[in-house]
């Protein structure tokens, strides 16, 4: 698609269409506005840029992992080889594991059995459940009815997920951004966004998040991801997306 | 009833008479604009045409001849007067008639001639060249029964000055024969949407000479002219969240209004030109707040737990009408510009929004929604009787011309957004298309008068 638009532009150039072609009137005002436009290509360069690298620096991470795991499997192969090597001698030498006998005396020898002291420790969700479809983390939009600010069914149990993910890992933040249907008042529509954000902000905090840690905002029915004016689209429309930052250092 | 005549505005070539004929036959005219020259470069550039659907009821008869020396420049002079007044809706153009050459000053004029015609009011004029580069442009407005000037200026221009002196002749033109101040020389505000980003952009009137103002990836909403037209003030999601801005038009700076935790959004200028309402969300849910020019002196005026938007003010600052879903569903409100009680003003229909006052304050638009169309509307204030303008599906936006005549709104037509027009009587109806995918978020500006 980007590649289409900017094919055309590049056609665009080519014929001279370019822009200030046909801006009749204010010449001040167009070469004013010049540097602008300079400023948002390069601006937008810049931002391929740092897509392009972000997305390497991606790569990268995941080549790294995956050696990094490969490494982890051998040393641990390893390991049981050694184990059960070892348990392996222990057999040849003939132990015979310990045994109360009667040949002892009337009283019974009691022997205390070492408590085995079990430590528990919880695992916490990874980022990588983010990616499991499986898991309510996975999914991070709530969906709401029409001029409705409720969260229904079971966006409850996915905003509880993600409560809980939240308090495991204070050192991530979330973005709430609202969004509503195209119909009606956009000024209306963004402080209705805004309002289905803050109503799952406050259901996160309830749930023990600190609010630090949670953004909300609106973009009313600025940004639409399905389009149209069917009542599909509509639907599609009325959501507060969750958007995570700090991901990175959850391993 | 269809298309009659096409006027190439900027490539001027052929089709005078047909045009000129067709004018006065027809109603419904199209305007290509200038962006026709580059063939369809659909996402270049957001340039506006205008398309006259409805007419009006009685038709002010006026006859525009070609002005002497015209010809030599693009874009004829009195084709661009003849137009603006045709897209009013409340002309009648009359035939040129078959003097030539075209009288083009009082002594040529042979007033029986165009008696005969049956033409009542006629309009010649003239370029010449000036001795220090510039041009002078000539006009002479006549009663043709009372063979008496009804007006007549000379302007010292230069020639990408000519459209806009067009549009100044059109003004007297409409201000002598109707009694109100014509808005051809106003300017507009929109925001268009292109494949790549979002542009606000300024124009003529007439949606001639659009160029933008600014342009990033995120959304840009709500512009609002201020009362002198010097600065635009709106909602730019830049940053990723809304943020109020004021820009300067002279000097391209702008400045932060208001940038609070959650939304900030819906500016409105008070009408001193000094503070804007705003609506925040910092204290919980959408509040609305007044705040000086340069985002100090920030005061809360409405006190809900409900979402309260869209502030607009009565041009004697005394009173702000708004939108609020207090009584469960939005609806609009009025209450004293300074805060306090505020009286419910719409009450048919669950959905009732963005009012905006009329200029002389009798009136307001808003948008209502009915049997799920949303559609513009004026109350009366004294009547409270509401007449409903629009019959297209989605409308929104409205925006009153600075002399309360037409409003202009925003509209969808297969999935684009459209600006149009009505006049406030609902009998006149324009529409305007961008050569731009989507256009959105008109703003009309104050009357060049206004300005400084």
């Amino acid at each position: 698609m980007k590649k289409f638009w900017s094919a055309i532009a590049v056609a665009l150039l080519v014929t001279g269409c370019g822009g200030k072609g046909f801006m009749g009137g204010n010449r001040a005002s167009v070469e004013q506005r010049d540097p602008f436009e300079k400023q948002e290509t390069a601006k937008s360069k810049e931002a391929d840029a740092a897509q392009e690298d972000k997305e390497f620096q991606i790569l990268k991470e995941q080549e790294e992992l995956k050696a990094k795991l490969a490494a982890q499997q051998a040393q641990a192969e390893k390991d049981a080889a050694a184990a059960k090597a070892k348990e392996d001698d222990a057999k040849a030498a003939g132990k015979k594991p310990a045994a109360g006998g009667t040949d002892e005396g009337e009283n019974p020898l009691v022997a205390p059995l070492p408590a085995t002291t079990l430590t528990e420790q919880a695992l916490k969700e990874s980022a990588t459940a983010m990616n499991d479809p499986s898991n309510p983390l996975s999914r991070r939009s709530i969906y709401f009815g029409y001029d409705s600010i409720g969260v229904e069914g079971d966006y409850q149990q996915v905003v509880e997920a993600h409560a809980k993910f939240l308090t495991d890992h204070p050192q991530v933040k979330l973005r709430l951004e609202g969004n509503t249907d195209i119909r009606g008042s956009r000024e209306y529509n963004l402080a209705l966004g805004q309002r289905r954000a803050d109503t799952v902000k406050r259901a996160l905090t309830l749930l023990g998040v600190a609010p630090e840690q949670v953004e909300s905002v609106s973009f009313g029915e600025e940004k639409p991801r399905a389009m149209g004016d069917g009542e599909d689209a509509h639907q599609e429309n009325r959501r507060v997306d969750m958007v995570y930052t700090g991901l990175e250092s959850v391993q | 009833m269809v298309v009659a005549a096409s006027l190439p505005a900027v490539a001027s070539a052929g089709g005078r008479q047909v045009s000129r004929f067709g004018l006065s036959k027809f109603l419904q005219v199209v305007w290509i604009a200038a962006a026709l020259l580059c063939g369809f470069s659909a996402t270049a550039r957001a340039q506006l045409t205008i398309e006259i659907i409805g007419g009006g009821q009685a038709q002010l008869p006026v006859t525009i001849l070609p002005f002497a020396g015209e010809d030599r420049f693009e874009g004829r002079l009195s084709e661009i007067v003849a137009a603006d007044l045709i897209r009013s809706g409340l002309f009648k153009l009359g035939a040129p008639g078959d003097v030539r050459p075209y009288p083009s000053d009082a002594a040529e004029i042979k007033f029986g001639y165009w008696k005969e015609k049956g033409d009542q009011t006629l309009v010649v004029g003239k370029i010449n060249p000036r001795p220090d580069g510039k041009l002078e442009v000539r006009f002479r407005m006549f009663d043709v029964a009372k063979q008496a000037q009804i007006a007549g200026y000379s302007y010292a221009v230069t020639v990408p000055q000519l459209r806009a002196t067009a549009h100044k002749i059109a003004d007297v033109i409409y201000e002598k024969l109707t009694g109100e101040p014509g808005v051809f020389s106003t300017r507009i505000a929109y925001v268009a949407k292109t494949a790549e980003r979002y542009e606000l952009h300024i124009a003529d009137a007439d949606g001639f000479n659009s160029q933008f103002i600014l342009a990033h990836r995120e959304p840009i909403m709500s512009p609002t002219w201020s009362p002198d037209g010097a600065q635009i003030a709106y909602v730019s999601f830049e940053r990723r969240k809304s943020i109020v801005f004021v820009h300067n038009l002279k000097d391209g700076t702008r400045k932060v209004l208001a940038n609070f935790d959650g939304s900030n959004s819906a500016p409105a200028w008070h009408p001193d030109g000094k503070r804007l309402a705003v609506a925040l969300t910092r204290d919980g849910s959408s509040q609305i707040y007044l705040v000086n020019g340069d985002g100090s002196g920030i005061q809360r005026l409405t006190h809900t737990t409900s979402i309260d938007t869209e502030p607009s003010f009565s041009p004697d600052g005394r009173t702000l009408l708004f939108t609020s879903d207090r009584g469960g569903s939005p609806q609009i409100y009025r209450m004293a510009a300074g805060g306090g009680d505020a009286e419910r003003m719409t009450f048919e229909g669950s959905y009732n929004t963005s009012p905006r006052f009329s200029p002389d304050g009798k009136s307001f638009a808003y948008v209502q929604r009915a049997s799920g169309r949303f559609n513009v509307a004026i109350m009366d204030l004294s009547s409270k009787q509401s007449l409903t303008l629009t019959d297209t599906p989605l409308d929104e936006s409205p925006t009153f011309a600075p002399n309360g005549k037409l409003i202009l709104y925003s509209s969808v037509v297969e999935n684009r957004g459209t600006l149009a027009a009505v006049s406030s009587d609902g009998s006149i109806k324009q529409r305007y298309s961008a050569k731009a995918p989507d256009v959105r978020e008109p703003a009309w500006g104050p009357l060049p008068g206004n300005r400084q």
